[in-house]
């Protein structure tokens, strides 16, 4: 078969990260070439540059056998090359027939007028709908559309483009099982007719339904292209998973003591459902799952930022109402957020003012401010945790990512949480910082403190945790503990195998 | 495997329930005010009062289809007043030396435009938000003036005041009223049939989503700035030339009533949205209000108040329909899925 995409040996690289390291992939005419790999494994990364959205630092794209470089998105798709992301981007407020041709609307002369054609854009789009079997009003807004007919939008816009080869990045996230079907039927009909689909996913059960080939990374690294027919899901999994345990995890021996949360038969409607666990006093329990498991969504379900439905919080044996974050704060929870930039600190403001915030009455004489407390309050953190600041005074923003996060710990620390919940408190840190990370999470269960753990790196919650449990479709799918877990075991509850 | 399809959902909306848009609802509340004064004071109904409301109208929806322009790119623009204050005065200066009103008009438009450009220039290529640049030239504007002229320009000649008092159309229409349609029917074509007015909705919309589309999107905001300016020009002049007399603040804080025209019209202020028929229908009803209130006998303390009383009236209706509005959804054909019935099970 022709080939139309070839990606050489591509690197690139973010500060401190290496988020792509010699990767290869192609695309032929006619297929549906898979591109699986954990979270945070580059598949995005990948795409991005694909598409014109990154530049690669060295390596090649070969479009059609030429060379070619992308200055920006226009240029890719000019080319041929449609990304269709899993967040929309259509123009709400505007009908399907001025999204589907935004840009490169159909003219024609009026006189000395060039004015737009409707009636000729009107059954382009028809022609389309009907290659697609879709039936949408075309004078209906974007913003009353549903998930699967904004992802149909897209890709009548793109084949309006006459786009040659299309991406497809996690696009049944969040459909239903009904509209994956509908959306299978078109892609397979695209693929009959020529066209080349790049398909990001890690739900593995849509590759073997759906994908002709497939390609695996991991870390950055191009790891293995097959055919789907010669390969199953242990071999694709494995893969994905790698054997390396390399990072050290300076996980203590804590006494575990009594329960201290149990959450029974928790709803909240098309988010989580049927969610019951509990955490013992002095564990670290890990949440492992894919992006959208929701583990995030739970989080912030039990330190009341989102409204349940149904199900029981019990909190030391009693019964708890949590309606909002004070409530959950005086229960004794605290939520420190993976978004530190845009939730968990005010990056403007000192390390001092931001440790000292979420207890002021503490750091106050009357209704003053007194300097003396504040500094005594944030000086200990600086000292303990090691944060790398010239004085208390210095904003932020001007610390590097791993001292901004020990910050953001360290200001949910201050006020003593019976439970912290740390949403990938390692996210975009470098090594060294995230071994210390690891150190004050180690420390806290030490002194008594219980962590719940969101993180998407296994090797960290194996490490780092004495249960993990796996979560999958909004629920709790699994639990391993520390003697049992290894990266396989969780990643097939993940992907739900068996 | 089954074949399935996309099909959209059959939502019940007839015909009728797709024509009750915004327009429609305001047209009919435009109607009853009509019918209202109609039999409350038929006296409203005199050539004279009528010209009166047409001419306001007329430089009210002038200037307000460029704030519509602004608006929609999700942007504003608080200096609109202030421009056409200084528009009135520089025509003023010019109409002194007894020029017609085709030079002093094109000098408004010109003066309109340089200084909306500049607002234009401000928020894109410095980055200031909208309403701050626009705020900062407003009080610019207007305390520069006073320090140019002291009070007012009087003694305008006639050929000033020509646009007026002489030029109606068939002796009694207002050649305002004749600039008002030309320039709304122009813009009414240009924003359905010009490839531009896509993108000022795109802007407006999504900045991101519309540079990834190779919108050039600082570029038509400063357009949409340029357009209006000469609009805010022909208005500036339209009320400068009311009189022999010309203050220099005599559009002072009329960028609210503007404001309140592209709102009431149905234009969201987040940008992205709006038609210049509401805007028109937003205009007329503001410029009813008063008069209106006079000849039933209220005082016309009260039109602010009842002004803001119907805008308020008007985002709260526009707010509760987008609230329960239901997103449509595709329709597979006998759909039976079973909600995600996920199996849990440990793993051993």
């Amino acid at each position: 078969m022709e080939e139309v995409l070839r990606l050489k040996n591509i690197v690139k690289t973010f500060p401190g990260v290496l988020a792509l390291d010699d990767m290869n992939f192609d695309l032929r005419k006619g297929e549906i070439h898979a591109i699986c790999g954990e979270n945070g494994a580059g598949k995005s990364t990948l795409m991005k540059i694909v598409t014109g959205v990154y530049k690669q630092d060295s390596g090649e794209i070969l479009l059609g056998g030429e060379p070619v470089v992308f200055e920006d998105p226009n240029e890719a798709f000019a080319k041929g090359v449609a990304i269709i992301y899993q967040e929309t981007s259509l123009f709400e407020e505007m009908t399907i027939l001025e999204n589907i041709f935004l840009g490169h609307e159909y003219v024609k002369k009026v006189g000395p007028l060039t004015v737009i054609d409707y009636a000729g854009m009107r059954k382009e789009a028809l022609e389309i709908f009907k290659v697609m079997d879709i039936d949408l009003d075309l004078d209906e807004r974007a913003k009353n559309l549903g998930m699967a007919s904004k992802q149909m939008v897209e890709i009548a816009k793109a084949l309006s483009h006459h786009s040659k080869i299309f991406i497809l990045d996690e696009p049944t996230a969040s459909l239903t099982q009904r509209e994956v079907e509908a959306l299978f039927n078109i892609v397979r009909s695209l693929r009959d007719q020529g066209v080349a689909i790049a398909y990001i996913s890690h739900r593995l059960e849509e590759i073997f339904e759906l994908c002709d080939r497939v390609t695996v990374i991991r870390d950055g690294k191009y790891i293995s292209t097959k055919d789907v027919t010669t390969t199953n899901k242990d071999e694709l999994v494995a893969d994905m998973v790698g054997r390396s345990m390399d990072n050290y995890y300076p996980k203590a021996d804590v006494e575990i003591g009594g329960e201290l949360i149990r959450v029974e038969r928790l709803n909240q409607e098309g988010v989580l459902s049927d969610i019951n666990f509990h955490i013992n006093k002095g564990e670290i329990v890990g949440f492992a799952g894919l992006a959208g498991a929701g583990r995030t969504e739970l989080a912030l379900a039990l330190c009341g930022f989102t409204k349940i439905a149904s199900g029981d919080i019990y909190i030391e044996g009693r019964k708890a109402r949590i309606r909002n974050y004070r409530d959950a704060m005086n229960a004794g929870f605290v939520y420190v957020s993976e978004d530190r930039g845009k939730f968990g600190l005010v990056i403007e403001m000192s390390v001092k003012e931001n440790i000292t915030m979420p207890q002021l009455r503490n750091v106050s004489r009357g209704v003053f401010l007194d300097n003396e407390k504040e500094l005594a309050l944030a000086g200990r953190f600086i000292e303990e945790f090691d944060i790398r600041c010239p004085e208390p005074d210095f904003l932020t923003e001007n610390l590097s990512g791993g001292n901004q996060q020990k910050v953001s710990v360290s200001k949910a620390i201050a006020i003593a949480p019976k439970l912290l919940f740390l949403d990938e408190p390692t996210r975009g840190v470098d090594v060294g910082s995230k071994a210390e990370i690891h150190g004050i999470v180690s420390a806290l269960a030490q002194r008594g403190a219980t962590i719940f753990m969101i993180s998407s790196e296994m090797p960290e919650l194996i490490g780092m945790c004495d249960r993990i449990y796996i979560m999958k479709n909004g629920t709790i799918a699994g639990e391993v503990s520390r003697a049992e877990a290894t990266q396989e075991k969780i990643l097939k509850v993940a992907l739900h195998m068996d | 495997m089954e074949q399935t399809s996309l099909r959209q959902a059959p939502d019940g909306k007839g015909k009728f329930k797709k024509m009750l848009t915004t327009e429609f609802y305001l047209l009919v509340f435009l109607v009853a005010i009509l019918v209202m004064m109609r039999i409350a004071a038929p006296d409203f109904y005199s050539l004279n009062t009528i010209m009166t409301v047409l001419n306001y109208f007329s430089y009210l929806l002038i200037a307000a289809i460029g704030m519509n322009l602004i608006i929609i790119t999700s942007n504003i623009d608080v200096a609109a007043g202030a421009i056409m204050s200084v528009v009135a005065i520089v025509i003023a200066f010019v109409g002194k030396t007894g020029a017609p009103l085709p030079v002093f008009m094109a000098v408004g438009m010109v003066v309109g435009l340089v200084l909306s450009w500049v607002n234009g220039l401000f928020i894109t290529k410095l980055k200031i938000p909208a309403i701050v640049a626009t705020l900062a030239t407003t009080q610019l504007f207007v305390g520069a003036l006073p320090l140019v002229v002291e009070g007012s320009i009087y003694d305008l000649p006639a050929s000033f005041t020509w646009l007026a008092f002489r030029a109606k159309l068939f002796g009694a229409l207002p050649a305002s009223v004749v600039f008002a349609a030309v320039i709304t029917v122009g813009f009414m074509l240009f924003m359905r049939y010009s490839r531009f007015s896509k993108k000022l909705y795109a802007v407006g919309n999504n900045k991101y989503a519309a540079t990834l589309t190779g919108i050039n999107v600082n570029k038509v905001m400063i357009l949409a700035f340029v357009i209006a300016g000469p609009l805010y020009g022909i208005a500036g002049t339209i009320i400068a030339t009311g009189g022999q007399r010309v203050t220099t603040t005599m559009a002072n804080g009329f960028e609210m009533t503007l404001i309140a025209a592209v709102v009431l019209g149905g234009t969201s202020i987040a940008g992205g949205s709006g038609k210049i028929i509401g805007t028109v229908l937003g205009a007329f009803i503001l410029s009813l209000i008063t008069p209106a209130m006079n000849y039933i006998g209220m005082s016309s303390d009260w039109s602010d108040a009842v002004m803001g009383g119907i805008i308020l009236l008007a985002v709260v209706v526009a707010s509760i329909s987008t609230l329960t509005k239901k997103k449509k959804t595709i329709v597979v054909p006998d759909a039976v899925v079973s909600a995600s019935a996920s199996s849990s099970g440990e793993v051993k």
